[in-house]
Formats: C-alpha cells, sequence, structure tokens
C-alpha cells in the first residue's frame, strides 16, 4: 500500500476515526455510556430524523435541497392524530404518506418545471404547510392517547427499538438504491453535472422531482412514527428536522455541492451527532454551552470538508489543463 | 415574416412587458385598493407611517442580507446576530455612554462579519458551505446573546439619542439611506461592478485577476454591518432587548430579498429589488393585520406570494428569451 | 488531517468539561430538569432560582434546554433516567406532548415534578405534584380589574402570548369569562404575539390602533413585554393614559410601567416562586412525602400588582 493510498482511505474514512474518539474517551470518563441501554438510547435519538437524513442524502446527491422536511413533519403528526382520531389508523397512514408524496411532487414540480430555486420554492412551502397546520388547529397540539400505537412508536422487536428498524431500513434501501441501481447512478450524475447528465439523455427532471418525491415520503413515514410514539400532534414538532439533517448528511461526508456521498457517511454522520448530543447531556454541560459547542463543530467539519472536497477532485483530475479548465467552465447547480 | 410580426405585437407586447416586468407591484396596488375599500383608515398618513417603523428594521437586514445573495451566498446568522448586537447596545446605553452603545455594537457586527466572510472565502464557499457555515454561527450567536446578561429581558433605561433613534420616522430615514448608499456602492463603483461580476461567476472572475476572496470578506462585512444597525434599531423602537429578538429574522430578510427579484443564485439583483420586497412584504403584513387575519393565515399567504413572485419572473425571464 | 484535529480539539474540550463537572461534591442528590423554554427570558430568573434552591438543599440541578419540543424532551428524559438521577423537574413544552413522558416517567419509578404547564387530561390522574400558576384564575384576576377600570359598556383589545401555550389558552379563557358576564363590554379584537416578542406587539397594536382608532379603550396582555412593546405604539400615538391596560407577570418591566402610570396594573406570576416550588416538590416525591397519583399543585400566587400594592410585591417577579 503507498503513502498516498493509506493518507486517502483516512480522508475517506474520516468520520469513522473522528466518532472513534468521542466514544473511547466518554467509555473512559462518563459512566454508564457504553451500556446497552444507552447505546440504545443513542440510536432511538437519532432514528426519526435518520430516515429523513438519507431521503436527503439521495436529495443532495442529486444537487437539490428541501428545506420544507421540517414543516412537513409536523403537519404529518397532525394530519395523523386528527385523522386517526376521527375515523381510523390505517386511513390516517394512507393519508399521511399520501399528503408526503403530493408535497414532494408539488415541490419537484416547482424545481423542476418552473425552474424555481429549490431553496425558495421549499422556503414557500414550508411557510405555507406551518401556517396551514396552525391556522387548522389554531396553534393547538392535538393529543392522541392510544396505548397500542403508543407500545409500537416506543416498544422492541428482538431487543431492538421499533423505530430504529426502520432507521436500519431506510438505511439498507438507501444503500441499495445508490449502489446497485440505474436510479442510483442517475443521480449521481445529475447531481454531479447537469450539463453532462443532459447530455447523455438522463430525464433530469425526472429525476429531480423524484428527489422531493422520497424526501416527502420519508418524512412522511418519520411523522407517523413520531405520533404514534409521541401519542401527540403538534406542528413545532421536527423545528430543527432540516438543518439537523443536513449537519448530520455533511459531517458525514456527503459533498453540498452535489453528485458525491453515500448512505454509509450519512449513517456515520447521524451517529455521530447521536453521540455528541448524548456525551454533552451525560458530562452535565450547561445547555447554552452546548450550542455554543455544537455550531462551532458544524463550522469546522463543513470548512474542512470544504477543503478537502477542493483537492480531492483536482488531484484525480491528471489529464492536463485543458480538461480540467474544461470542467471547471462548467455550471455547479447548487 | 419576422418583420411582418413585429409591428404588430409591439403594443401588445409592450403592455405585457409592462405589466409582467412589474407584475408584483400591480398586484401590490390591486391589494392596497381592496384594503382601503374595507378600511379607509388604510391611507391615512399615520397607516402609512406605521408602515415604514414597521419595514425598516426587516428592510436594513434585508439590505445587508442583499450584498451576500449578490455574491452567491447566504447568511442564516442575522438574526440571531441582531439579538446579540441588542443585548451589546442596551447594556452599554444602558450604563450611560449613548453614542458608544451606537457605534461600538455595529463595528462589533462588521467584525462577526468579517470572520463569517473570512471562513467563506478561505474554504471557497458559496451557497451551500455559506448556509451550513452560518447555521453553525446562527447557533453560537444565539447562545452568546443569552450568555452575556444571563438570558435576562432588558429594559432601556437610558434616555437620551438611544431611545430616540428607533422612533418615529427615524428607522425609515436609516433604511432609505442604507438603499442609496448601497445602491450607489453598487452601480457607481467598480467596486459594485466587481461584486456582482463575482456573484455571477466567481471563477471567471478569478481567470480576470479579481481578487474574489476579498468581494467574499467585504460581502459579509457589509451584510455585518448593517444588520448590527438594525440591531440597534430594534431595541431602540421598542425600548427593550430581548435575548431572542431576532429569532426567524433572517428567514423574512431572505423573503423580502427573494420577492424583491434578487437572485439566489448570486450576481443578478440590486436594492431597489430589495427595497420593493420589503414594501410588499411590509404592505401586505399591515393589510391583513388590518384585515383581522391571524399569524397564521398570514403564514400561508406569505408563502403563496414568494413562490409566486419568482415563478412569475421565471416565466417573465422565459418569455424575453423567446423574444430574444 | 486538518479535520481529525478538529474532532480531536472537539473530544479534549468534551472531557475537559466532564473533568470540571466531576470535580464537584459526591454525595449530594442529583435532579434533572429539562426546560421547554430555557431560552425565554421567564426562564432566566427561573432557572437561576432553581439552582439556588437546590444548593441551599445539597441538591446538584443540572439544567438542560428542551427546545420547545416533547420528541427532545423525551430523548433527554429518558438518558436522564438510565444515568440514575434521583429525580426528575419536567417543563412541558405542550400538554399533548407529555403523554410519552409522563407514561416514560412513571414507569420508570423515578421521583418527578410537573412545573409550570399542565400535563394532558389523559395523564393529569397519576402524576404527582405540579408546581405552577393557575393561569385561568390570573386571567380571571385580569378580568376583573378589567371592568373595575372601565366599568360595564366599553370596547375592549387583547394581545394574547404565543398560541397553543398553556398560559395563553388559559388566561384568555380565564379574561373571557369574567368578561362575558358584562353583554356591554366587547372585545374588538385578540391575537397571538408570535415569540412572545415585543416587537411583533409593538406592530400588531399600530394596526389596532390604525383599525379602531380612539375607540379602544381596554388592553389586556398576556405578558409585561408584550405590554411594553404595546405601550411604545400607544404612546407613539399620543393614546397613553387614553388607553387602559392590565397585564400579567408583573415582573421588572410590569411594575416599572405601574410606576410611571402607564400600566394600571399586572397579575403576578413569579418566575423565582416557581423555580423554588419546582425544586421543593421534586425533593418532597423524593423524599416520599409525595407519591405517584396524589396530583398536589404547589400554586403560585397570582395577585393583582396596581400602584397601591406595588412596594409589596416588588422583587417578586424579575
Amino acid at each position: 500500500m503507498k503513502r498516498a493510498d493509506i493518507s486517502r482511505l483516512v480522508k475517506d474514512n474520516i468520520i469513522i476515526i473522528a466518532l472513534a474518539l468521542p466514544v473511547i474517551l466518554l467509555t473512559m470518563t462518563a459512566s454508564g455510556f457504553m451500556t446497552v441501554s444507552n447505546i440504545k438510547n443513542i440510536f432511538i435519538q437519532i432514528s426519526l430524523y435518520g430516515i429523513v437524513a438519507f431521503a436527503m442524502t439521495i436529495s443532495i446527491i442529486g444537487g437539490e435541497f428541501d428545506l420544507s422536511v421540517s414543516s412537513l413533519l409536523g403537519v404529518v403528526t397532525i394530519l395523523f392524530t386528527d385523522i386517526a382520531k376521527r375515523v381510523n389508523v390505517p386511513v390516517a397512514i394512507l393519508v399521511c404518506v399520501s399528503a408526503g408524496i403530493v408535497v414532494g411532487l408539488i415541490n419537484g414540480f416547482m424545481v423542476s418545471k418552473l425552474k424555481i430555486n429549490a431553496f425558495v420554492a421549499t422556503l414557500a412551502m414550508m411557510l405555507m404547510l406551518k401556517g396551514f397546520a396552525l391556522t387548522y388547529t389554531n396553534g393547538r397540539p392535538i393529543n392522541f392517547p392510544n396505548p397500542a400505537l403508543n407500545a409500537f412508536g416506543n416498544g422492541d422487536f428482538l431487543g431492538m427499538p421499533n423505530i430504529t428498524l426502520f432507521f436500519l431500513g431506510a438505511f439498507l434501501i438507501t444503500w441499495y438504491v445508490l449502489r446497485n441501481t440505474k436510479f442510483g447512478r442517475n443521480v449521481y450524475a445529475a447531481g454531479g453535472n447537469l450539463v453532462v447528465a443532459k447530455m447523455v439523455g438522463i430525464n433530469v427532471d425526472f429525476y429531480k422531482t423524484m428527489l422531493f418525491v422520497i424526501l416527502g415520503f420519508a418524512t412522511s413515514v418519520a411523522g407517523v412514527l413520531m405520533a404514534m410514539r409521541l401519542s401527540s400532534g403538534n406542528t413545532l414538532f421536527g423545528g430543527d428536522l432540516t438543518m439537523s439533517v443536513v449537519a448530520g448528511v455533511v459531517i458525514g461526508g456527503t459533498s453540498l455541492s452535489g453528485g458525491r456521498g453515500s448512505a454509509v457517511k450519512t449513517f456515520w454522520g447521524m451517529l455521530f451527532i447521536g453521540v455528541l448530543f448524548n456525551g454533552l447531556q451525560r458530562l452535565a454541560v450547561q445547555a447554552n454551552w452546548q450550542d455554543v459547542i455544537k455550531g462551532s463543530i458544524l463550522i469546522v467539519v463543513v470548512s474542512v470538508d470544504a477543503i478537502l472536497a477542493q483537492k480531492i477532485p483536482l488531484s484525480q483530475i491528471t489529464t492536463g489543463r485543458k480538461r480540467k479548465e474544461q470542467i471547471s467552465a462548467l455550471p455547479r447547480d447548487v | 415574416m419576422e418583420v411582418a410580426a413585429r409591428p404588430k405585437d409591439s403594443i401588445k407586447n409592450r403592455i405585457v412587458d409592462i405589466l409582467s416586468n412589474n407584475a408584483i407591484l400591480f398586484l401590490m396596488l390591486l391589494l392596497v385598493s381592496v384594503v382601503a375599500i374595507l378600511y379607509p383608515r388604510f391611507l391615512t398618513l399615520a397607516n402609512f407611517n406605521n408602515i415604514l417603523n414597521q419595514i425598516s428594521v426587516i428592510g436594513c437586514l434585508a439590505c445587508g442580507m442583499t450584498f451576500v445573495l449578490l455574491i452567491g451566498c447566504i447568511d442564516l446568522s442575522v438574526g440571531s446576530m441582531m439579538s446579540l448586537i441588542g443585548i451589546m447596545a442596551v447594556t452599554v446605553a444602558n450604563g450611560g455612554r449613548e453614542w458608544l452603545a451606537i457605534i461600538l455594537p455595529i463595528l462589533a457586527a462588521g467584525a462577526i462579519g468579517l470572520i463569517k466572510g473570512g471562513i467563506i472565502a478561505g474554504v471557497n464557499g458559496r451557497l451551500g458551505e455559506s448556509f451550513i457555515t452560518t447555521y453553525g454561527a446562527q447557533s453560537v450567536l444565539a447562545a452568546l446573546a443569552l450568555i452575556i446578561q444571563g438570558g435576562l429581558f432588558m429594559m432601556v433605561t437610558a434616555t437620551g439619542i438611544f431611545t430616540r433613534i428607533g422612533k418615529g420616522a427615524n428607522p425609515a430615514y436609516v433604511f432609505f439611506a442604507l438603499i442609496v448608499i448601497c445602491q450607489f456602492i453598487l452601480t457607481k463603483t467598480s467596486f459594485g461592478r466587481k461584486l456582482l461580476f463575482v456573484g455571477s461567476n466567481p471563477k471567471a472572475a478569478r481567470l480576470s485577476g479579481v481578487n474574489i476572496k476579498f468581494y467574499f470578506l467585504m460581502a459579509f462585512m457589509m451584510c455585518g454591518l448593517i444588520s448590527g444597525i438594525a440591531g440597534v434599531l430594534l431595541p431602540s423602537r421598542v425600548m427593550s432587548a430581548n435575548p431572542t429578538a431576532g429569532t426567524n429574522y433572517e428567514l423574512e430578510a431572505i423573503a423580502a430579498c427573494v420577492v424583491g427579484g434578487v437572485s439566489m443564485k448570486g450576481g443578478s439583483g440590486s436594492f431597489v429589488n430589495t427595497l420593493i420586497g420589503v414594501i410588499v412584504i411590509g404592505v401586505l403584513s399591515n393589510s391583513m393585520n388590518l384585515l383581522g387575519l391571524s399569524s397564521y393565515p398570514q403564514m400561508i399567504v406569505k408563502g403563496f406570494v414568494i413562490a409566486l413572485a419568482f415563478a412569475l419572473d421565471v416565466v417573465n425571464k422565459r418569455r424575453q428569451m423567446q423574444r430574444g | 488531517m486538518k479535520k481529525l484535529l478538529a474532532l480531536i480539539l472537539t473530544s479534549i474540550l468534551i472531557v475537559s468539561c466532564f473533568a470540571v463537572a466531576s470535580a464537584e461534591a459526591p454525595a449530594a442528590r442529583k435532579v434533572f430538569f429539562t426546560n421547554a423554554f430555557f431560552t425565554a427570558p421567564f426562564c432566566a430568573p427561573l432557572n437561576a432560582q432553581a439552582m439556588a434552591t437546590a444548593a441551599e438543599n445539597n441538591i446538584e440541578l443540572t439544567i438542560v434546554d428542551g427546545q420547545a419540543d416533547a420528541s427532545v424532551q423525551l430523548d433527554q428524559i429518558k438518558t436522564a433516567i438510565d444515568q440514575g438521577y434521583d429525580g426528575i423537574i419536567y417543563f412541558p413544552a405542550d400538554a399533548a406532548g407529555s403523554i410519552t413522558i409522563v407514561n416514560t416517567l412513571n414507569e420508570s419509578g423515578i421521583a418527578y415534578a410537573i412545573i409550570d404547564s399542565k400535563v394532558d387530561a389523559s395523564v393529569a390522574e397519576t402524576i404527582p405534584v405540579f408546581a405552577g400558576p393557575d393561569n385561568v384564575e390570573m386571567g380571571r384576576v385580569a378580568g376583573r380589574a378589567c371592568v373595575e377600570q372601565i366599568g360595564e359598556n366599553a370596547k375592549v383589545v387583547c394581545l394574547m402570548g404565543s398560541a397553543g401555550t398553556d398560559p395563553a389558552t388559559n388566561r384568555q379563557k380565564g379574561f373571557e369569562e369574567i368578561i362575558s358576564q358584562y353583554p356591554g363590554i366587547e372585545i374588538l379584537a385578540a391575537q397571538n404575539v408570535d415569540g412572545w416578542d415585543p416587537a411583533i406587539a409593538m406592530s400588531i397594536m399600530q394596526d389596532y390602533i390604525t383599525r379602531f382608532g380612539d375607540e379602544i379603550e381596554f388592553l389586556f396582555t398576556h405578558d409585561d413585554g408584550i405590554f411594553q412593546g404595546a405601550q411604545q405604539a400607544i404612546a407613539a400615538a399620543g393614546l397613553t393614559g387614553k388607553i387602559k391596560a392590565v397585564s400579567t407577570g408583573a415582573n421588572n418591566v410590569g411594575v416599572a410601567a405601574i410606576k410611571s402610570g402607564e400600566l394600571y396594573g399586572s397579575v403576578l406570576h413569579s418566575a423565582k416562586e416557581e423555580g423554588q416550588l419546582g425544586v421543593e416538590a421534586v425533593i418532597a416525591v423524593m423524599d416520599g412525602e409525595i407519591k405517584n397519583g396524589d396530583q398536589e399543585w404547589f400554586k403560585c400566587m397570582s395577585p393583582l400588582v396596581t400602584l397601591e400594592n406595588v412596594a409589596e410585591w416588588e422583587g417578586w417577579g424579575w
């Protein structure tokens, strides 16, 4: 193995090394960190957001971005509790999943057909969804004390929390789709270089729309599970969803400029966030300082990621100056 | 054939052009007339003053945000910056040094902007990097705003100049002055033209010898300085500082810019766009308040207007491109 | 490599935090407090008083930010139970979201107390103790003060707290309960102030004045900060003294306004008292004096503070 190969291996798996350090240190210092119940806790904490994080990974690889998931999650919890109360649970699940897909389709339509910038389109959607849910409920959360559903949302299956099984399922599906299917390859292509993707005949509009549909679907699943877990619906649930999820994806090493990243990276990224939050609480760090630490870590990680991202492709492209210029002249769709 | 077709649709086209170029303004005029019929008090000088007073703080923030958007970035931390600056300003003002309370926080805000710009320039970041970095900064600044005075609500006990700058029409004067100065810098100086160049195509700008890092630094510093001004105006307007006062203001500021027609891709837009956007959103909120609409349906309307403004803009551009 | 370096530094930071934490004296009982509105100005003195009361009783208190999100609070409480705290103080983000959390607390067998906002009716009978104000009663006190001030024929506007929160809902409920007994009193408008933000309150008040002009005779606000914002609009319109006002909170902001005559009165909601009662409540549960299902209420006082008795109550707020 050459020295360069080792250095590349380290760079590619930096998040695992980064994760190992706090884990070792916390195991040594915070009593009860390395226990089955605490590890379970960490996984429970990241499971629901994690489901959305994998969908967001696909979307960021495909070069798009969605601010509206945070509002959608709240809307889904409201819809689920309200309909489950008035009609029944299967109908509620059906309506919620359809709502997620419809919101995704509208976002996708705005971005791919109306050519509205994804940030603006999903910002508008975020406001509209939140306004809709708050108007509908007049700002009041809805309670739904149903012991069976609550037991499902908080229960275990073969020692694994149910919601963590959903998280692992989402991970495996995303991993498989991105790695082994034509769809996955085309998402990488569309996010990596829009112009080239169009030239080789990929239906870019379809893929862009699908990114939002997948996100809508994943968010609705997470929303239904959250409503079951908390026995209630609230517009404010998931207020920090978008940012936590994007942070997890980026910390894992998926590039915000599109075309690069993987489900495995996001898995480690979310786990890093879970360990960090759990560790900060276990060490009883004062709440305001927790925010300072979290914010600083985000800035550092993204900065370093951006620097590394610039260095790797340049060293890969060794076919001369002309090619480099050609590639850099192509527009990048952020 | 093409020549023959021209004169025929030119009159029609000209009207369509005027309408579509200013679609959002015409929609606003429509809204104003409807509200004025329902509430004659809408068209009074007093209400006009109210609207100016209500939009000025957000207006200043949007003005700073425009610099960052023009260069192709975004700053999500201006809201928490405003909270932090407000607490700093009131702390100093209550200590008796009122001029210092105005100048010092604004300079501090400029310095914070410079740091953010330094990070973005250092990593050659654009929209994506600035999005995450300034989100991190938001979390840090919001926490600092809570830490420095223990999270308390602060009353303004000063009685001099600091309490006057936010009263009556003063914030509006500050806002309009900022728009005029910034528009002048953007259109009449080489700094402004290069800023737009860097925003529209940083790589081309670098190849043609522009020091692009300098422009990223300056854009974020201007954004910092101007959000510092907003941060000083706010406590003076409401006579108190709340450590969470600026929460979500950044999204309002971005919405105003976007509605006015500043592009999120960088390099396109001006402070006149920002002015239009701020006025449209301000008049919209004021009318909805007068119509007795609670803040929740207002959110739906705002979201719809943002999407509509952008869609109109895109349709308009496409139409113009088709006609060449 | 820089990333690695950065993360090593982070880890060192985390460990050094622990070093500080572990240096404290052992022996003390440990209590965990998840505060849903940690960053609200009201909670700054509440947190401080809770810390002070805990220290007096040889209790090591850890306060975390519940981020107004039941999901976050559930995770925090599960971790805290796992960590083996002796007691938990729970400040619910909202009633509906408290169901799972209260069930989790009951199942774990840990000693706990609810403060400030009530839990959902479906689990209310299982809790040991609630420390907080009677928001409906606070609204009633304000309603009576309103009638006393403006008589039985008047026009009123209200600026309410963030929608969906327990105080906003119940203060308005109590207020309207009294007002509805007088058909001559009309509520012209009542709007929620998002995030209890004085700047938003000011804008809404400006628009009320445009809409109703000098018809407005009375203003009821759910918080002194909201009143403080609204007062700027009233003063700018030259209506100080013409619009009578009653607020809730009676903190430093309210007391100053009462002294200057801008505000007739404010119904006390003492953050300090609430912080102290919360800690005392959890101690009573840890000592076995109160058991789950007892539904004790450590009630905060809610007198109307006016110019007459302001000296007596000054400093109870914050």
